[in-house]
């Protein structure tokens, strides 16, 4: 349903996105997980063409968007809707729920409004109330609500929970799954966090300095992870459990994550990499399959 | 016991931001204190520093034996940045983006200790390559706004421990660091406290943050303490359902559907009566709408009318 | 660096000759005679083609543009160097007129800017400290009438009441700096108090906005984590701050005061460029108003590039492309 294809993007001479190649089925959930400088939200938003591309290629459903114009684009966001990080932010604190989840096409009726808020999770009391007036698992679901009035086939959420109290988070992720298994959606879901990732998605995709360096099935990428970054990503992940944290061995990265304006040559990531060899400053490694996923490294773990 | 708080208060006007909460750190152990927003952790830790300019602050703090509420604000202040020392949530904003890093390191360092300024540019040059900063004194002389975020949080580190003192108050410290910065940040902290047997209270929303450097845990909700009690006891078998939900709410528990607590954070403008979480309790019984469940226990401490009853059938 | 020096430079010099083309073209558009201006009522045909002649009126506009432009930058015979044309009705080379003309706008400007920096500052430090108490709505009730005050106003009630009814100074004369400074001073008192009493209020509104802000800052909360006393917390770390926009906004003032204060040089009898500038007006003098206006234009651009650089020594984090 969705194919990106050594999909690029640079500002100026900083690069972003790196060539980044993926699929998802219909109804299928991608986690797509970095950390900051990654690319993972430069993604998110070249897919649904908030940003052109300068390189590579997305098409969903066939049809190739990489270049079409917003008029052209139009009916495709039907089918291609967003979710945001800070639901104060992208919600216009002048517009009223009902104006902000109907949109300006009205897709919806105020009956067919105050029903998707109460799918939700709110009232129909709402309709007339301004986002400011929420709180921010609410608000959330008002960013939800208006993602979904379109019915579309397939959401890009980009951090949708970073910003929420934990025990909000839990609502929220538990809605999403909910809302999917209902509707068939699929998702691209952008995080930093892993564990959240894990409870959603099936297929988990690893970016490190603006390119994919894992890919794969989610137990796969948890349980057996081949990539020397993934791993590190997964042990500097603290767990709720005082025993497993005092005894579990942990891979402690050195130095910072690097910046897209400076990337070191070959390997992105060999600076950090704790079995780094000469050929890994040299050349960037592709992408191979090793025990049933993709991953980029010379000496996959 | 090198800080005992009992029974503090700490109001704004007519607002209760912190409700009656104890807790103490011994040297060289951490506390960890959990919440959500509205639960008063960093209130809290800000009226343990004298922080507060407009808040009314009640109860006691007692640090290395010496009151401090009451106490003269001239004396808070030469405590605060020499013998008790805070670093923040976000070290970008909460560094002078108009003074050098070198500069901000030095500054307690050479008012408390009363040196000169070579002296404490010196200081300041070691304190960074203590905390992990390549080419210290080159990049002392640099600004904010030219390290990463880890680095930055590094140099708050180094400015918080410039005059050597017994605790640490962290707040939120790697919130806004990604996750493998983050584990840096922690294993800085942890390698210091062994060196220095410096108390550490550990202010998170983070359950894995807790479980990885806290020693004890205090769980507060609604500006009151919930649970009080070891790190292990509190992850092994948790007594109030706050913290249970919390727990089961946490990503990562390999469950794959989590169990959410329905309903928000209560705000200290508006909070429910009696007990502050039983709107959202699974268990909440009649009493707990009117009364205040007291905070009781020995080596673990619940507030909670049920657990409590429990407890005393169990005992 | 210097990329960005010389493009601003190059962007002024564009300016000054824009407002020179348009000052050009509003005079070619009015009705007004220049040379019969000039000539006065003594007038004789001959007299007024000969001075038409010297002003190149009977020229097209573009050359008399073009010469003055080139009279700017190289000189005119009978003229010097720069030639910024010849005032008929005061006898005088412009550019000598304007260089007579600029110690008392100068004197004006900088003894009241010292005035209202110090006033205004202060003024709003102190209710910014004090915020919400009597003091402070007090002060800035204080300060919005000041800053409603027209200036004519204020420099006529300040004269009645100081000269006329308390008769505590004479009515001021200007006397330059290098003849008497304290006589200097004492007939620039006045004058400056009334510039100062406008923009102090104005000053006093801004830094008691940006002080308050500033404390706001969770930086400010970490130099009190440190321990720093209150003085050098409010001092060191809040106004260096808060003072950054003050700054750039100084700079603008006073580059905008430096080519003269009209209304204020008229009522207490200043000979400086705001005055001159006055009279040519009302006399339709067009090379006076055009050096005038040049000149104005002049300190406006380079106050406006020096605070941009300025700007730039004060925030670390500002980078020139």
């Amino acid at each position: 349903m969705l194919s990106v294809t050594d999909l690029r993007m640079s500002f100026g001479d900083v690069r972003a996105v790196n060539g980044v190649t993926f699929a998802l089925r219909p109804g299928e959930a991608l986690g797509l997980v970095g950390e900051s400088g990654c690319g993972k939200s430069t993604t998110g938003r070249m897919i649904v063409r908030l940003l052109e591309p300068t390189g590579g290629t997305v098409a969903f459903d066939g049809h190739d968007l990489t270049h079409l114009s917003p008029r052209r684009m139009l009916p495709y966001r039907r089918d291609l809707q967003m979710i945001f990080q800070d639901p104060f932010a992208s919600l216009n604190p002048r517009q009223t729920v009902q104006q902000l989840v109907a949109g300006p096409r009205k897709l919806l009726d105020r009956a067919g409004v105050a029903a998707l808020l109460e799918r939700v999770g709110l009232e129909a009391a709402h309709l007339d109330r301004y986002p400011h007036e929420f709180s921010g698992g609410q608000a959330q679901r008002i960013g939800i609500a208006r993602a979904l009035a379109s019915e579309p086939k397939l959401v890009i959420c980009d951090e949708p929970v970073s910003a929420l109290d934990v025990s909000i988070q839990a609502q929220i992720v538990n809605l999403l799954a909910d809302l999917r298994e209902e509707r068939g959606l699929a998702y691209l879901f952008i995080a930093h966090d892993l564990s959240v990732v894990r409870h959603l998605c099936e297929r988990i995709a690893v970016m490190y300095l603006g390119a994919i360096v894992e890919i794969g099935p989610r137990e796969q990428i948890y349980q057996d992870p081949a990539h020397p970054y993934t791993k590190a990503l997964l042990s500097a992940i603290p767990v709720p459990d005082p025993e497993i944290e005092a005894t579990r061995e942990r891979i402690v990265l050195r130095g910072d994550p690097p910046s897209p304006a400076s990337p070191p040559p070959g390997c992105a990531f060999n600076p950090r990499c704790h079995q780094a060899k000469d050929i890994c400053r040299e050349q960037a490694p592709p992408l191979t399959v090793v025990r049933g996923r993709e991953v980029a490294c010379h000496f996959p773990e | 016991m090198i800080l005992s708080v009992t029974d503090l208060t700490v109001s704004f006007g007519e607002v209760r931001v912190v409700d009656g909460v104890s807790f103490s750190v011994q040297c060289g152990k951490t506390l960890g204190i959990v919440g959500e927003s509205g639960s008063g952790k960093s209130v809290s830790s800000l009226a343990v520093m004298g922080l507060h300019r407009n808040a009314s602050v009640r109860g006691s703090i007692e640090f290395d034996g010496e009151e401090l509420v009451g106490a003269s604000p001239e004396r808070l202040r030469s405590l605060r940045g020499s013998r008790m020392a805070m670093i923040f949530q976000d070290p970008l904003s909460s560094l002078h983006p108009f003074f050098t890093v070198g500069e901000q390191v030095a500054e307690a360092y050479r008012l408390h200790r009363r040196t000169s300024r070579k002296a404490a540019r010196e200081r300041a040059v070691e304190m960074l390559a203590e905390v992990g900063i390549p080419e210290p004194r080159r990049r002392a002389g640099e600004h904010p706004h030219r390290f990463s975020g880890g680095m930055r949080q590094r140099v708050m580190i180094a400015m918080a421990l410039a005059c050597e003192p017994d605790l640490l108050i962290a707040d939120e410290p790697t919130t806004a660091l990604d996750v493998t910065v983050q584990a840096q940040i922690l294993e800085l902290i942890a390698r210091i406290q062994a060196e220095r047997g410096l108390a550490v209270i550990m202010i998170t929303h983070d359950l894995g943050v807790v479980a990885r450097v806290a020693d004890e845990v205090l769980v507060m909700y609604g500006g009151r303490a919930a649970e009080h009690a070891p790190a292990r006891t509190v992850f092994a078998g948790p007594a109030h359902p706050y913290t249970r939900g919390l727990l089961a709410s946490v990503p990562g528990a390999g469950l794959d559907r989590l169990v959410a607590i329905p309903g928000s954070p209560p705000s200290p403008q508006n909070p429910p009566g009696g007990c502050r979480f039983h709107p959202r309790c699974p268990s909440a019984l009649d009493v707990c709408a009117s009364e205040r469940p007291a905070l009781l226990g020995g080596g673990h401490k619940v507030a909670c009318h049920l657990e409590g009853a429990l407890h005393a059938v169990r005992h | 660096m210097i990329g960005y020096l010389a493009r601003r430079i190059g962007a002024a010099a564009v300016i000054l000759l824009v407002i020179c083309a348009v000052t050009f073209v509003i005079f070619y558009v009015l009705p007004t005679d220049p040379a019969l201006a000039a000539c006065g009522k003594t007038c004789t045909p001959e007299y007024l083609a000969r001075v038409r002649a010297e002003m190149g009126l009977d020229q097209p506009v573009h050359t008399q543009f073009w010469l003055y432009v080139s009279g700017v930058f190289a000189g005119r015979e009978g003229c010097g160097f720069p030639c910024f044309g010849y005032s008929y009705q005061n006898a005088l080379p412009v550019w000598d007129l304007l260089l007579d003309r600029l110690g008392a706008s100068v004197s004006l400007a900088i003894g009241a800017a010292v005035l209202w920096l110090v006033a205004g500052v202060g003024i709003g430090v102190i209710s910014a400290l004090r915020q919400g108490s009597a003091l402070d709505r007090t002060l800035m009730i204080a300060t919005l009438t000041s800053a409603s005050l027209p200036v004519y106003f204020v420099a006529m009630l300040l004269l009645l009441l100081v000269v006329r009814v308390t008769r505590i100074l004479p009515y001021p004369a200007y006397v330059e700096l290098t003849t008497d400074p304290v006589a200097w001073a004492s007939n620039l008192l006045l004058p400056w108090v009334t510039l100062a009493a406008l923009y102090a209020a104005m000053y006093a509104r801004m830094s008691r906005a940006q002080l308050i802000e500033t404390m706001a800052e969770p930086y400010i909360r970490t130099a009190r984590a440190k321990g720093l006393p209150e003085r050098i917390v409010v001092g060191k770390h809040g106004m260096r701050a808060a003072m950054t926009p003050i700054v750039t906004i100084f700079g603008m003032d006073l580059g905008g005061l430096l080519a003269g204060a009209m209304i204020t040089e008229t009522v207490f009898g200043l000979p400086g460029i705001g005055r001159l500038a006055y009279d040519g007006i009302v006399k339709a003098d067009q090379p006076v108003i055009l050096g005038t206006t040049l000149l104005a234009a002049f300190f406006v651009v380079f106050a406006n590039l020096a605070v941009d650089l300025l700007y730039g020594v004060i925030d670390p984090r500002v980078r020139y492309s």
